[in-house]
């Protein structure tokens, strides 16, 4: 049932302007109330026709921008979605393209934290059912996973934090080298090092004071958004075909603690 | 102190206490030999520590700790901030090595060894194919098909049609350039261009015809001087008019570029012509490179050239003006 085209149908949150400030902010899943009510304090300067054609406009942009993984960002949004329009309207607009992604689409927005905050990435809500699979992606996105699988299986292992020289020594067993053209990938150190980073996989991290320069690579957020712990650790058991991925004690003791974190969020929420 | 300082009537008495209380401050402690020693035993012990990094970051070795009781040792005689510094450098260091120890440390009974998993990866591609484990492009395709299922990844939008008709792409047809090998005696060239630009489409049969006929002169005062090339000047000016000079230099030029003649520099280094047998002209397309010159030629030239090589007759048959060209099509 569609819950953005009449304002009366909503109980709590965007009720358009008069009156609807002092709900808004008792609401306690609100996170942004206070920023919600001088979003629709800004909303009620647009009319309703308006509002729905940003709202629309926003979701076409985020699906077109997130075409290449990179993280959209708010600037980028206030300045081509929202153009002339207070820039403060963008929470709530951007609540309610949220919200028609998730209807629609089946399509979460996750805003970046720490380095990248003030970005946000499109995640699938729901995960593939292995034994029917229903998408079918392109030659590139699969080769790309596939490794990226590997690198983010090596760090999660090696404790969440891998040195670079340890990665390459490693990937070099599998025929890349930063050094050398890859028949698959290319520049293969640009892609782990830049692209992955950029698109929000891994984390590429300076040492301070190394001379020269030594780097760790972590999961990036987007890692975590779109895979889980629990995953990996099921890869790699398969890998070593193990039956029981207990036996690596730690990295199991690591998944459980995501998960336990995982159960207590959403029951906060 | 406090009273002192206010009461006026004191103040020089006043400066010189508290200037002498506070040079107490200023006058270091030690001795600057001293400090330079302690400063020299900081900075050994901090290259120490970086050469034998490998050694120190291993969880099994104790060495850490040893350099750190050393460190403590070295700060006993440290009285004044610029050692100090140094040696809060070495902590820094000795924090971050242990930080890296740590990271080393595994207490795990079955611990991860990533070269083992990597292994265990090519087999479960490859196969226990004891020669070729090289990953192939199929294999990468492969391996991310059965790993996208863990990922929540959202299929980027794209449009199924595409947007719009590029159309076909136009291939352009290069133009040939005009091959002509000649010394240039003077700077500015252009003089052959507006003469091309003079002739339409109309006037295409004209100079088709006249390149030959001016080909088929040339063959036969090659003939006449016994199969010598014949000199350039001679052959293209015409002393009579400026224009028809440039018109024969451009005939030339084409008969140049279809490989039919040679230009080149003699003995003297003046420029000479030549036509070209039939089955060199097939060879030189291809083992020559194409040398394009620009040629210019102002009327002063002209008439240099003229009374220089002593030119008194037109070898190429003067032709009727431009205009009238259209009616003697031969």
């Amino acid at each position: 049932m569609k819950r953005t085209r009449q304002p009366s149908g909503k109980s709590n949150q965007d009720e358009l302007p008069s009156g609807s400030q002092s709900q808004a902010s008792q609401n306690p899943s609100q996170s942004q109330a206070t920023s919600l009510t001088q979003a629709e304090k800004a909303a009620a300067k647009l009319d309703q026709k308006e509002l729905e054609l940003k709202v629309n406009d926003l979701v076409q942009y985020l699906l077109i921008m997130d075409q290449k993984k990179y993280p959209i960002k708010k600037v980028d949004i206030n300045k081509v979605v929202l153009k002339d329009t207070s820039n403060k309207a963008f929470p709530l607009v951007m609540k309610r393209a949220s919200e028609k992604l998730a209807d629609i689409f089946g399509i979460d927005v996750i805003e970046l934290q720490d380095k990248q905050k003030g970005s946000y990435i499109l995640i699938s809500k729901y995960e593939i059912d292995a034994d029917k699979p229903n998408v079918v992606w392109p030659e590139e996105d699969n080769t790309r996973m596939g490794l990226l699988m590997i690198i983010l299986s090596l760090v999660f292992m090696n404790n969440n934090i891998m040195q670079d020289s340890e990665m390459w020594h490693t990937l070099k067993k599998l025929g890349i080298d930063p050094e050398v053209p890859h028949e698959t990938f290319g520049d293969v150190k640009k892609l782990i090092t830049s692209e992955f980073v950029r698109q929000g996989y891994l984390e590429y991290i300076r040492q301070p004071q190394t001379d020269p320069s030594i780097y760790d690579f972590k999961w990036g957020q987007r890692a975590k958004a779109e895979t889980s712990k629990r995953n990996i650790l099921h890869f790699v058991s398969q890998m070593y075909d193990v039956s029981d991925p207990q036996q690596w004690t730690s990295q199991w003791q690591d998944k459980e603690n995501e998960e336990e974190m995982e159960v207590s969020q959403a029951n906060s929420n | 102190m406090a009273s002192e300082e206010t009461d006026p009537a004191c103040d020089d008495e006043i400066d010189i206490i508290d200037v002498e209380d506070n040079m107490k401050y200023l006058k270091p402690l030690q001795d600057e030999k001293e400090r330079r020693e302690i400063r020299h035993k900081y900075r050994t012990f901090i290259e120490d520590m970086e050469r034998d990094k490998h050694d120190l970051i291993n969880p099994e070795s104790d060495s850490l700790n040893e350099r750190l009781k050393q460190a403590d040792e070295l700060y006993k005689p440290v009285k004044m901030t610029r050692e100090a510094a140094l040696d809060s450098q070495a902590l820094v260091l000795i924090a971050n090595m242990g930080r890296q120890k740590a990271q080393a440390l595994n207490t795990e009974f079955v611990k991860f060894q990533p070269v083992e998993f990597v292994e265990k990866l090519k087999t479960f591609l490859c196969g226990n194919v004891l020669e070729d484990r090289t990953i192939s492009t199929e294999k990468w395709c492969s391996l991310g098909k059965a790993v996208q299922p863990s990922f929540k990844r959202c299929p980027p939008f794209r449009f199924i049609n595409g947007s719009f008709e590029r159309g076909e792409v136009q291939v352009r047809k290069e133009r040939v350039k005009k091959i002509k090998e000649k010394d240039n005696t003077v700077d500015k060239a252009t003089v052959p261009v507006q003469v091309q630009r003079v002739q339409d489409t109309d006037k295409m049969e004209a100079t088709t015809a006249e390149v030959e006929r001016i080909f088929a002169k040339l063959q036969e005062c090659y003939k006449i001087s016994k199969n010598n090339p014949l000199c350039y000047f001679e052959f293209v000016t015409n002393p009579f008019s400026f224009g028809q000079t440039v018109e024969n230099i451009f005939y030339v030029s084409f008969l140049v570029r279809d490989g039919l003649v040679k230009i080149f520099l003699d003995e003297d280094k003046l420029p000479v012509i030549e036509p070209i047998e039939n089955k060199e002209a097939e060879g030189s397309d291809k083992s020559e490179k194409n040398k394009q010159v620009i040629v210019s030629l102002t009327p002063a030239d002209w008439k240099e050239i003229v009374k220089t090589f002593g030119i008194t007759d037109c070898v190429i048959p003067n032709r009727p003006s431009a205009g009238v060209a259209k009616k003697n099509k031969k």
